[in-house]
């Protein structure tokens, strides 16, 4: 079907050209806050659970759309190229703290030891039954807010670790460069954030639930 | 044999890298007689596919996140402005 549209275009010579400058003069910076400001400074939050930052990323995002206006083509919705630069200063920020962090030389080695397991390597608690339908919208919902919620409560790095390789889906690979850690750290940040993630939000499922039992 | 601690390790392993043959056998052989761990690796991989989809949830419009503060909108839009002219 691409291959085909792009046929198409090659056709007639000028045809990309005019759709970009048509979306270029459409994109009016000074409607920017208004409708994009509160998705972005979400989505910013969700990232980084910290609303000065939030912040700081919506504004940096918005001057280097600025900036960039040639680099909007028009083929995607002025949304989603905002986006797209979002997720890159989310990046960015992500390396130049950790870079900083790794500088100084912290480890993971202060980090509260859980207790998942019994000395016999057992589950202390085992996981329970997921009764959740995520298909639902309804449930959907809820459960972006759980894992909101779950995850403001692990350590910072546990937390950035976690979304950078499951809410972004970058390949672990990626991630220990944005994050200046070794394949090894990473697994074990993962492992420590998936263990807690996974207990949390149980915990907070069954007490929703049980507050929505009438009577 | 490996105990609970070695599985869900095992378990968490095996979505960021593949695992190895005795890895795969030994974690196997232990889902097949552990519920414990056969929901927690189940529950794992539940979480992956249902956790990439933040711009859905964003686009909901009753989603419960705090929008832009006031203050902050106008100073971003004089920045703007300012950077546009």
């Amino acid at each position: 079907m691409t291959a085909l549209l792009i046929l198409f275009a090659a056709n007639f010579p000028g045809f990309e050209g005019a759709m970009a400058t048509d979306e270029v003069e459409r994109t009016n910076p000074e409607l920017w806050v208004e409708r994009h400001g509160d998705y972005l400074y979400r989505y910013a939050l969700f990232r980084l659970r910290d609303p000065t930052t939030a912040e700081e990323m919506v504004q940096e995002t918005f001057i280097a759309a600025l900036r960039n206006r040639a680099g909007f083509s028009g083929h995607s919705s002025e949304r989603t190229w905002l986006v797209g630069i979002l997720k890159h200063k989310v990046l960015d920020h992500l390396r130049r703290i950790y870079r900083e962090k790794a500088a100084f030389g912290e480890t993971d080695a202060d980090e509260a030891l859980r207790t998942d397991f019994n000395w016999f390597g057992l589950w202390a608690a085992s996981p329970g039954q997921w009764a959740m339908d995520p298909e639902q919208a309804l449930e959907q919902k809820e459960f972006w807010e759980l894992l909101h919620d779950c995850l403001r409560t692990l350590p910072a790095k546990t937390a950035d670790a976690y979304a950078l390789r499951e809410i972004d889906g970058l390949d672990a690979e990626e991630v220990c460069k944005v994050l200046h850690i070794s394949p090894n750290n990473l697994w074990v940040r993962l492992h420590r954030a998936r263990m807690a993630l996974r207990q949390c939000l149980e915990i907070k499922w069954e007490s929703k639930s049980v507050r929505k039992e009438p009577g | 044999m490996i105990s609970c601690r070695g599985a869900s390790w095992l378990s968490s392993q095996s979505l960021d890298r593949p695992l190895t043959k005795l890895e795969s056998v030994l974690l196997k052989a232990h889902l097949l007689f552990c519920d414990g761990c056969r929901r927690y690796d189940r529950q794992l991989k539940w979480l992956r596919r249902h956790a990439n989809d933040l711009g859905h949830f964003l686009d909901d419009e009753s989603a419960t996140l705090p929008p832009l503060p006031e203050s902050a909108r106008q100073r971003i839009a004089e920045a703007i402005h300012k950077e546009s002219n």
